[in-house]
């Protein structure tokens, strides 16, 4: 589920970025053989921060809790810092910046998991809080049916961060303000009542992780969210376009390469041609998708389905439960055999990448859905046993240090295809279509069958050409049945990633960022509605 | 450990301090809540994670002029507090002017709400808490049936105080616990839920039998077709309506155009049975006696038998259209109606009784339309009876329309969606139900 408000639009990702994370992570690395050695790891590995405390921090941590009888346990020392500049119309609308620090700690005794977090980073603060962890667990063990089991993992001790040129938040908020109403000053160029929304959001998440294995990671993840929006006004009727562009894990040489000012004319352009486009006619059309339309069906349709948490009923409370059951691995046939979507926390810019999960494990790439198949499941190190699995997926994310780490979305996307097909390639070959750019509306069932999406601009295409722009589109389907209709998919040169900065999962709910890339790509005869139609859509 | 009243008002007494030795002329707004936070979560009648927190959050807006800043951390010690002080003041400097900024709030009238705190809900330890979670695994367990839920505590202290004088401390808790139960068939779907400000009340059994009851009855449902039916919605499914159409009444969008509501105040749009107030001193729902500027709250009709009587409108708004402030407001209440559940099943000749919704998202903002899934519970209704469970739908529905034919409310409210919103179950007619959902 996306918290609503939050989130940003997305955009071209420049494939001219270069990103050495491969290379970082082989000058820093080191093997687990050193963390034996012993603490020397910690001075070796820190490479980001020099904190003198922190050493202390973790060895509270972790002695207190052996010493309580944990099996297991781990400490997370994390900090968040958010910086947000809005512009509204013709004047800003707020500056903020936001920064939560803090200590959690997450021990395992008698089969149970018990977790408790402070915001004073300090050695005898968390040696309390690690007694109030032991506490919980001791309090809880009698209510589980099965104790908890971790599979195993290799205990690392690394540094990992957001491969960049230039920190966001070493850029001027002076300047992220100018660059704004520039582009809210552009925005509102019409003769009609025009309102516009702009806002850039730079987002820093360091933390250090350690654990009674051994493990101890530092990482820093530096995430950009640029988005704005136009509405126009106009005898008793109004329509909004939002930029297509996205959030991205990137420094701020990501807002040059992603057209982010640019774009602000034919927004402005599109807004007019939106509020008097013609109403789409109800009906099953060819869909062709754009990447920043796409982007968000894929995270609801097949994102949330393959979170094996939810697949067993951990989520049945709240976001509910998946109709991907571990009885349906390797046979459900879940699209048409074109279709190969995998899981990715390595993708280059994806919001959820990193080096390391929330439990330690190292980050990869794996099919979900291979060539039509469902093949595989997101997992963390507590959830690879229940399918009898031995390795954990590492997808263990706490969107904070006062947070539970669970089972979280990796990056998820659809596989381009083996050729050179682009969008203007899937227009030439459709007969009968609706084109559909930038993302809007979403809601999906609590089994993750029906959902609905709208989306920004619409453009109806007859015998292969884009004949005239159309308005009040939403398209309606069901998964399977989605991705079997699924004929036409774009080759690697327009896959593009689109992003949620705030996907929202859990009890208590906690926000995790999360990419998807994609081609454009065509859907055969796909329910479309009109959301103004008198009668109903 | 959470910050004592004294401590509160002190930190919040230092941050103005620390401002004015910076930029003596500077309007300085402080927020500031400490509370301890818990939680247990249970899935498959068994304990998966439970956790407790200590939450701060300190937030600081600095205006010179028309530059303004704010800036936000959970560090409250002397020295973060300062370099948080700090850097609003830098990035207040470095601001272009906003015109629409409006000067912090002096002292307001002193109003305490003591219902809005309770002592047992700030005592509750671990093993309370894992007693109450036990009760409510019980049913569950007994039936066979797979049950999931969630218990969480918030206990804790809310500070706003300002350069011009203004200071509230109060205190506040709120406990939630929500059981989900599914059948082994994987085809029936319950839900029970219990939000309140107070502990007293609470049975874990009796929430999880509830859920449990819904499960068994909505098990095996058979098919219905999408079209636009009678609907009775349970009080957690017109909560869902409620707080979206509240969502949408906001003056300045109003004014500007964009909104459903432009031209609205004052007519008619809703059927007569309906009323929407808030008022902060509610007894089912006790809340802060102010919002988040520090400005005290009073009741307030939002909907008067069907005609609108007022949208939020934000200070800077007010003072450009010379009208009063009005917003921040909590306790929401859709009024009860007469009938008595039973009768709202009677008057149906052929509709859907609907537990409640899931997942809703405008579509569009002009019409209102909502759209969203039903959920835990779907039965079919005919000749006033209810004859068994119905698949799942999404709908598509204006919340405008579902208004404006309301026929009949039920005779008591209930606190079904969160702690801040009652609601009594509600009869609609021509509600779309536009395509089945097989999800249960």
């Amino acid at each position: 589920m996306r918290i609503q408000g939050g989130r940003v639009g997305q955009a071209v990702y420049g494939v001219g970025m270069s990103f050495s994370r491969r290379q970082f992570l082989t000058s820093t690395g080191l093997t687990a053989a050193s963390v034996l050695a012993g603490r020397a790891g910690l001075a070796e590995a820190r490479g980001l921060v020099l904190d003198a405390t922190l050493l202390a921090v973790v060895d509270a941590a972790l002695s207190t809790a052996r010493a309580g009888g944990a099996t297991y346990a781990d400490v997370r020392v994390h900090r968040r810092r958010e910086e947000t500049v809005s512009v509204r119309d013709d004047h800003p609308a707020g500056t903020s910046d936001t920064e939560r620090y803090g200590v959690g700690v997450r021990v395992l005794k008698d089969g149970a998991w018990g977790f408790a977090s402070t915001s004073r980073v300090d050695a005898r603060e968390v040696q309390q809080v690690t007694r109030r962890a032991l506490a919980i667990a001791i309090a809880q063990a009698p209510l589980r049916l099965r104790p908890v089991e971790l599979a195993p993992t290799p205990a690392h001790v690394d540094v990992w961060q957001t491969p960049l040129e230039k920190d966001p938040f070493k850029i001027p908020v002076a300047d992220k303000l100018e660059l704004l109403l520039a582009i809210s000053q552009t925005l509102r160029r019409q003769k009609v009542p025009s309102f516009s929304e702009c806002t850039l959001s730079s987002r820093l998440e360091w933390k250090l992780f350690a654990s009674t294995e051994g493990a101890l990671i530092e990482q820093a993840i530096t995430r950009l969210g640029p988005s704005y929006a136009v509405t126009l006004v106009k005898d008793g009727d109004f329509v909004q376009r939002a930029w297509d562009g996205q959030a991205m894990q990137a420094g701020w040489e990501y807002l040059a390469a992603s057209r982010f000012v640019e774009d602000a004319e034919q927004v402005a352009e599109d807004v007019r041609e939106k509020l008097a486009a013609a109403p789409v006619e109800p009906g099953r059309r060819d869909l062709i998708l754009s990447p920043e339309n796409l982007w968000l069906t894929i995270h609801e349709s097949v994102g949330h389905p393959t979170e094996l948490d939810r697949a067993l009923g951990d989520e049945a409370n709240f976001a509910g439960t998946s109709f991907a059951t571990p009885d349906k691995l390797n046979r459900l046939q879940y699209g048409a055999p074109a279709v190969t979507l995998y899981a990715d926390k390595t993708t280059p810019g994806g919001l959820a990448t990193c080096g390391y999960d929330d439990d330690g494990v190292k980050t990869g790439r794996w099919n979900l859905v291979e060539q039509g198949r469902f093949v595989g499941y997101q997992t963390t190190r507590e959830q690879a046993g229940w399918i009898g699995e031995r390795a954990s997926r590492g997808c263990a994310y706490a969107q904070d240090h006062a947070s539970v780490p669970f089972q979280r979305m990796p990056n998820v996307s659809l596989a381009p295809s083996a050729t050179t097909l682009g969008v203007k390639d899937l227009i030439a070959a459709t007969d009968d279509g609706v084109y559909v750019r930038g993302d809007g509306s979403w809601s999906i069932d609590h089994q993750r069958y029906n959902f609905q999406f709208t989306g920004q601009m619409f453009y109806e295409v007859k015998k292969g050409k884009v004949t005239r722009a159309l308005r009040d589109v939403a398209y309606q389907s069901n998964t399977l049945e989605f991705w079997s209709a699924c004929d036409l998919i774009g080759g690697p040169s327009e896959w593009r990633l689109g992003s949620a900065f705030d996907d929202g999962k859990g009890e208590p709910v906690q926000s995790n960022p999360v990419s998807h890339g994609c081609p454009p790509t065509r859907f055969k005869k796909i329910s479309v509605l009109n959301t103004r139609a008198k009668k109903g859509a | 450990m959470p910050l004592s009243s004294r401590q509160l008002t002190q930190a919040l007494k230092q941050v103005l301090a620390i401002a004015r030795g910076l930029e003596p002329t500077a309007q300085v707004f402080v927020a500031l809540h400490s509370a301890s936070q818990a939680h247990v979560r249970f899935s498959r009648n068994e304990v998966t994670t439970s956790g407790e927190l200590d939450q701060g959050h300190l937030e600081v807006t600095v205006q010179l002029g028309l530059r303004a800043a704010t800036s936000t951390s959970n560090q409250t010690d002397e020295a973060s507090m300062r370099a948080l002080v700090e850097r609003t003041v830098r990035l207040a400097r470095l601001a272009p002017e906003d015109p629409e900024l409006m000067p912090v709030l002096g002292p307001q009238p002193v109003m305490t709400n003591p219902a809005a705190f309770d002592a047992a809900i700030e005592r509750l330890d671990a093993k309370g808490r894992a007693e109450l979670v036990r009760a409510a695994l019980e049913p569950g367990r007994e039936q066979q049936l797979a049950t999931a839920g969630f218990l969480a505590t918030w206990s804790g202290l809310v500070g706003k105080a300002s350069s011009a004088g203004l200071l509230h401390v109060h205190p506040a808790t709120a406990v939630q616990l929500s059981v989900t139960a599914r059948t082994t068939s994987g085809t029936g779907s319950g839900r029970g839920q219990f939000h309140a400000r107070r502990l007293a009340g609470l049975s874990g059994r009796s929430v999880a039998e509830r859920a449990c009851a819904t499960a068994r009855a909505s098990e095996g449902p058979r098919r219905l077709e999408p079209g636009r039916y009678t609907v009775v919605l349970e009080p957690a499914a017109s909560a869902s309506l409620a707080q979206s159409l509240l969502e949408a009444m906001d003056q300045r969008a109003a004014d500007e155009g964009r909104s459903f509501f432009a031209g609205k105040v004052g007519t008619t749009p809703f059927a007569e049975v309906v009323s929407i107030t808030s008022d902060p001193r509610r007894a089912m729902t006790p809340m802060l006696p102010f919002d988040g500027e520090g400005r005290a709250l009073a009741a307030q009709p939002w909907v008067s038998r069907g005609t609108v009587s007022a949208l939020a409108t934000s200070r800077y708004w007010a003072k450009k259209t010379g009208k009063a402030p009005i917003g921040g407001h909590g306790g929401f209440e859709l009024a009860a109606g007469s009938a008595p559940r039973s009768k709202l099943i009677e008057g149906v000749k052929r509709g859907v009784l609907i537990s409640r919704f899931w997942y809703t998202n405008w579509v569009e903002a002009q019409n209102l339309l909502l759209t969203g899934l039903t959920r835990d519970g779907t039965f079919l209704i005919e000749n006033g009876e209810l004859v068994g469970p119905v698949n799942n739908f999404r709908f598509n529905q204006s919340v405008a329309d579902a208004f404006a034919r309301c026929d009949a409310l039920g005779d008591v409210v209930e606190a079904a969606h969160d702690a801040e919103t009652v609601t009594p179950a509600m009869r609609t007619h021509d509600f779309l139900l536009a395509s089945v959902s097989e999800a249960v």
